[in-house]
């Protein structure tokens, strides 16, 4: 268990402030924030490479602010991983366990067991600039992970690794991290990444953890502006609420929507681009249903981002290419929006 | 007709690149042609007959017992104190080097102008300086009691190593520059110390850099003058290495054996540089 108290420091152009979270035993905890953010800071203040101005760190309720790197039971994994080499796979796994002076046949079970979880046992006796992004991702992973380290920290993972390798990673992960019970931080910039792995999500934003909780907590009730655009609510809406109705702001006609809110007051209501509904024009008579114009019809793959305006508000739906066909979907048509009640939420109240 | 004006604008573009690519290299191409004939005169000249014995001057400097026999103790004595030297100073510079390069000082820049000093200084003065130290000075001048250095052998290794260090330190520095100081911090988080960490780490990591800097300090003090002849002197067959000898020859008269060891320092800078960018030598100013 890993416990950051009121962590603050100053470096460079990073000033991260007041950080406050707590990870369980064998959780797997993901920090999700933009690139620049700080996010590597946080982490090597954690492994102890930054002495950090304020606030202490925890790792198992021993207090480890002032303990150096070697001394800290945290394996890290950088976001270049940083293989050693100047050695084999097999020397850089077992790297740290020579540290440790282990006995060679408990040295070598370590490195069959890792490799072949994380099958890599093919390339024990290559060096790291031969190998693949995925197979050094793998081989540091088995490096950090032989030490059996209290905390794991993985520095944006998966951010030099191509599109199919990095599902695949994702899985790996959970799995490793699931079999090994190892508590985990994984650092990234990609909510998709984020949503395959986490347990628990903590939202950066410059130097600041802006909202901590489960997946769903995250995605579906985000706490700010910020949290809901970079988690990839695209429809944030000012509004004012008055009696579970929701007027929203700075249009050209009365949008009401149907709110389930406790109170009254200025505030945003937020939907996800995927929760809304599309209607042939005119034809639902549901809650919070409102015609209007499709201004943009983008293809993302195997969804479709469609843009609607409707009376100067600009909405986004995400639908599958199946949908988009059978509705004939195109540029300028009339259509129907549909936002249940069920998937709005509202954010500053 | 637009499609042919168009190509007619892109070839006059080419012509005028290629203008300026054949200008600027005019530039480039006559000073190598300098450099190059320069040193390819001097060793045909030591292929000539002499006018007056009909003999090579090659030959004449190698078969001359006096000549040769000067000549060998030059480059015996080269050879010994340029070692010693490169040795000394490499033993100096890696650990100031991974200093520099790892650790944050307050008075950097201080620190880093005072290790160019030696290289930017002229020789000649920075051997006077030299030479004022060991002789005038309190602390100089006993070290000087102790261990003589003013005109002995001793003084020839202190002159080189004044010189030679600053290389080793610059060379070394930008060796340990390119090393990401992240493999260290990956190091320490798998439970080595920071000791470790340089040893196991960054010291492999760095062995070509280091094999370089101890290639190029080796160079610069097997041709190293002015400081040697102002600290240790020009006494033939006592302190003459081969910059001081070539000198010595030439005022003397003895025209071929100052080309002759011309010729010989050529083709040990030439090994050494091959070997200096073989090994992905960086970070030199000379």
């Amino acid at each position: 268990m890993i416990e950051v108290r009121g962590l603050g420091i100053t470096l460079g152009e990073f000033n991260l402030k007041d950080i406050n979270f707590t990870v369980l035993e064998q959780e797997y905890a993901v920090i999700l924030g933009p690139t620049g953010s700080g996010k590597t800071v946080l982490v090597e203040c954690i492994v102890g490479l930054h002495k950090p101005s304020h606030g202490s760190i925890h790792l198992d309720g021993i207090d480890v602010t002032n303990l150096k790197p070697e001394e800290r039971h945290v394996a890290y994994v950088p976001q270049d991983y940083c293989l050693f080499p100047h050695m084999t796979v097999k020397q850089n796994i077992e790297f740290g366990m020579r540290r440790q002076r282990l006995p060679e046949n408990e040295i070598n079970d370590t490195v069959k067991k890792l490799t072949e979880m994380m099958h890599i046992q093919g390339l024990l006796t290559r060096h790291p600039l031969t190998l693949s992004g995925g197979e050094k991702q793998r081989a540091a992973l088995c490096r950090a992970l032989a030490v059996k380290p209290r905390l794991l920290l993985l520095d944006e993972p998966l951010a030099a690794v191509d599109e199919r390798t990095r599902e695949l990673m994702c899985r790996e992960l959970k799995t490793v991290q699931r079999e090994l019970g190892t508590t985990t931080i994984h650092v990234s910039h990609s909510f998709e990444e984020t949503l395959a792995v986490a347990d628990k999500i903590g939202v950066f934003e410059r130097g600041q953890i802006v909202q901590v909780g489960t997946p769903h907590d995250i995605f579906r009730r985000p706490n700010s502006d910020f949290v809901a655009g970079f988690t990839g609510s695209e429809n944030v809406f000012s509004c004012r609420i008055d009696q579970n109705m929701c007027n929203i702001l700075n249009v050209s006609a009365d949008i009401k929507l149907r709110v389930d809110a406790c109170s009254n007051g200025d505030a945003r209501v937020v939907i996800r681009p995927e929760d809304i509904r599309l209607h042939p024009a005119g034809t639902s008579i549901a809650d919070n249903s409102f015609t209007g114009t499709i201004s943009n019809v983008i293809n993302k793959g195997a969804l479709y981002k469609i843009l609607i305006q409707t009376e100067g508000l600009e909405w986004s739906a995400l639908i599958s290419r199946r949908e988009c066909l059978d509705m004939n979907i195109e540029e300028g048509m009339p259509i129907t929006v549909e936002a249940p009640v069920q998937s709005l939420h509202v954010i500053g109240l | 007709m637009l499609e042919p004006k168009v190509k007619t604008s892109r070839s006059r573009g080419t012509v005028r690149d290629l203008n300026l690519r054949l200008i600027l290299s005019t530039f480039l191409f006559v000073y190598v042609g300098f450099v190059l004939m320069v040193f390819i005169s001097n060793a045909l000249w030591l292929g000539r007959e002499n006018q007056v014995t009909h003999t090579r001057y090659i030959t004449q400097v190698i078969q001359d017992q006096e000549m040769r026999d000067g000549l060998w103790f030059s480059i015996k004595l080269s050879l010994e104190t340029s070692l010693i030297t490169s040795v000394i100073a490499i033993l100096i510079a890696i650990p100031s080097a991974y200093a520099l390069s790892r650790y944050k000082f307050r008075l950097f820049s201080f620190l880093d102008t005072v290790i160019d000093l030696p290289i930017v200084v002229p020789p000649l003065i920075g051997g006077l300086a030299l030479l004022i130290f060991f002789k005038q000075s309190t602390i100089g001048n006993a070290i000087n009691n102790v261990v003589p250095i003013v005109f002995t052998k001793t003084g020839i290794v202190v002159a080189q190593f004044f010189v030679a260090s600053a290389f080793s330190i610059r060379t070394l520095k930008a060796t340990f520059d390119q090393i990401n100081p992240r493999f260290e911090a990956v190091a320490r988080s798998l439970g080595c110390t920071s000791w470790q960490a340089m040893w196991r780490i960054a010291l492999p990591l760095a062995k070509n850099g280091i094999i370089a800097g101890l290639v190029m300090t080796w160079a610069r003090a097997l041709g190293e003058f002015g400081p040697i002849m102002m600290l240790a002197g020009a006494t033939p067959g006592k302190t003459d290495v081969l910059s001081v000898a070539a000198f010595l020859s030439m005022s003397s008269g003895r025209v071929e054996v100052s080309i002759a060891i011309v010729v010989l320092m050529v083709l040990v800078a030439t090994a050494t540089l091959i070997t200096f960018k073989k090994l992905g030598g960086q970070g030199y100013i000379w």
